[in-house]
């Protein structure tokens, strides 16, 4: 922080006037354009129209932001970024005649150590014209990080919940999704999970979503919002037995400060687009009127649990339980993609028409890959996406 | 500490181990391995000394029958004249394991490290 130099400076009561009136015409002037610049990029945050179950990459208008993979050549992860236009991959730092090897470098972030500040390597989200991840404070606390666009600064922009990291050493990323001001958080260590929003920035928690309190075990996951709401998933167990669930998806009604249960039963991967929920089931592919409470089945294929995201043209699923294909549908239910790959993910993270994004493994270790859907079909394979 | 910063140092103080080093890296022969299954976590440390606590825990990534991955662990711990601590877990529910490693420890401390392994 930088100390404020105090000046002594004498001004007549006059000039003092013509000040405070001037400041005041500037700083209404000021309040005007930031407000007109904040609607500007939530527009285009809007427009991107990127789908990502996991919150692995971020995404701006002019490229990705990720998290090295975590392995033998880098053990610890740098700041990535992946420009749209170029395809180019680069350390995110723009300091002059830096090799990018060593902590020295904006894209090297503290790791997580009792008493530091330190950064998970996993969660990242572009809002607002900065980036944030998650991790833990010196304090001990679960936090949210916020990052420069261009990597150069970082702050600790909000304590989210203490942790037992000093006493047990054990950290599970919490589940995480920034949207309208708010951050809608889960401490994914609790037996009895809730859906907790604080503003971005800091200050005090909100309980939005408590599970059945008789229940043994309550889970809240998936937090994603669509068309200006935020949807998640939810199911309380009595006992260990997944067929028994109670709950499904829900969608948080903010005006309302209330949260509906949208579709009963539904705990696999979903998406939402007018009014219209996705998803893959024993059925088939699905589409459920959130209006109409009906469901109708575009493909009738059954599909177990596969990742699902929307383009403007198309339906992606990813068969995460069986071999990893990819396809692709119409909204008229007609098969348009099928790529086969040697590789299997062990995540897909999500992505948009032109590009997907995963993370798979080989004889190495883990890597992060991309699919670039501009290709040829025939040409279409999962990539390494590493600096180039 | 990271659970990939563990698994380092684990690595670190086996190749001591291993490598027969003297000095303060001596420790007692020990060997651990490692097997995930979509359907199991298996874990084996041994060291071959008694009169130590030992322990082996297996941190794994599975998927759950709704699709979603994360992560957990479990271990299996030993006193006394035991020398070989070993755990496994079935996974049910429609749960699969994806990939796995196990570390084991002595007396509270890292001490060898089965790499990753894959279902």
């Amino acid at each position: 922080m930088r100390e404020k130099e105090e000046k002594k400076i004498h001004f007549t009561s006059g000039i003092k006037l013509l000040c405070v009136l001037a400041a005041g015409a500037f700083l209404l002037s000021a309040c005007g354009k930031t407000e007109e610049k904040d609607t500007a990029i939530a527009m285009e945050s809007h427009e991107i129209g990127s789908d990502f179950e996991y919150q692995d990459i971020a995404e701006s208008e002019n490229g990705y932001y990720f998290w090295e993979c975590r392995c033998d050549d880098h053990i610890d992860p740098r700041l990535m970024f992946m420009d749209k236009e170029s395809g180019r991959v680069v350390p995110l730092c723009n300091k002059p005649d830096c090799m990018h090897d060593g902590k020295d470098c904006n894209a090297y972030f503290p790791e997580m150590h009792s008493g530091q500040n330190g950064v998970d390597k996993h969660y990242l989200q572009y809002y607002d014209g900065n980036l944030y991840a998650v991790g833990l404070s010196s304090d001990n606390y679960a936090a949210l990080f916020c990052i420069k666009e261009d990597g150069s600064e970082w702050e600790i922009n909000a304590k989210l919940y203490r942790t037992d990291y000093m006493a047990t050493g054990h950290w599970k990323s919490p589940e995480i999704l920034i949207h309208d001001g708010y951050v809608y958080m889960v401490d994914v260590k609790q037996e009895m999970m809730k859906l907790e929003r604080i503003p971005v920035g800091g200050g005090t928690a909100e309980v939005l979503f408590e599970g059945d309190s008789d229940a043994s075990e309550s889970m809240v996951y998936r937090i994603k919002q669509y068309e200006g709401f935020v949807f998640f998933q939810a199911y309380s167990l009595n006992d260990e037995n997944f067929e028994h669930a109670a709950g499904g998806l829900y969608r948080y009604d903010a005006p309302g400060n209330r949260c509906n249960q949208i579709k009963e039963g539904l705990f696999g991967p979903y998406s939402v687009q007018n009014g219209f929920v996705y998803y893959g089931s024993e059925e088939g592919l699905c589409r459920y009127s959130i209006q109409e409470g009906t469901t109708e089945i575009l493909a009738d294929r059954p599909m177990t649990v596969p990742n699902i995201i929307l383009t403007k043209e198309s339906i992606i699923l990813y068969d995460q339980m069986g071999d990893g294909d990819l396809t692709a549908f119409d909204y008229e239910g007609i098969e348009i993609l099928n790529v086969s790959s040697e590789k299997k993910l062990l995540q897909f993270f999500g992505g948009n028409a032109d590009m997907l994004f995963g993370e798979g493994m080989d004889d190495k270790g883990r890597s992060l890959l991309f699919l670039d859907l501009n290709r040829p079909v025939e040409e279409l394979q999962w990539e390494e996406l590493r600096e180039n | 500490m990271s659970k990939i910063k563990k698994m380092v140092l684990g690595i670190a103080l086996a190749m001591c181990v291993f490598g027969g080093s003297v000095g303060t890296c001596y420790a007692a022969s020990s060997s651990i391995e490692v097997d995930i299954t979509a359907t199991r976590a298996y874990g084996k440390f041994v060291y071959m000394e008694a009169g130590h606590q030992i322990k082996v825990t297996v941190f794994y990534i599975e998927k759950d029958s709704f699709g979603l991955t994360r992560d957990g662990d479990v271990s299996d711990t030993q006193f006394g004249n035991v020398t070989t601590a070993v755990v496994s877990k079935s996974n049910s529910n429609g749960c699969q394991y994806v990939s796995g490693y196990a570390v084991g420890y002595v007396d509270g401390s890292e001490m060898a490290v089965a790499g990753r392994a894959y279902a």
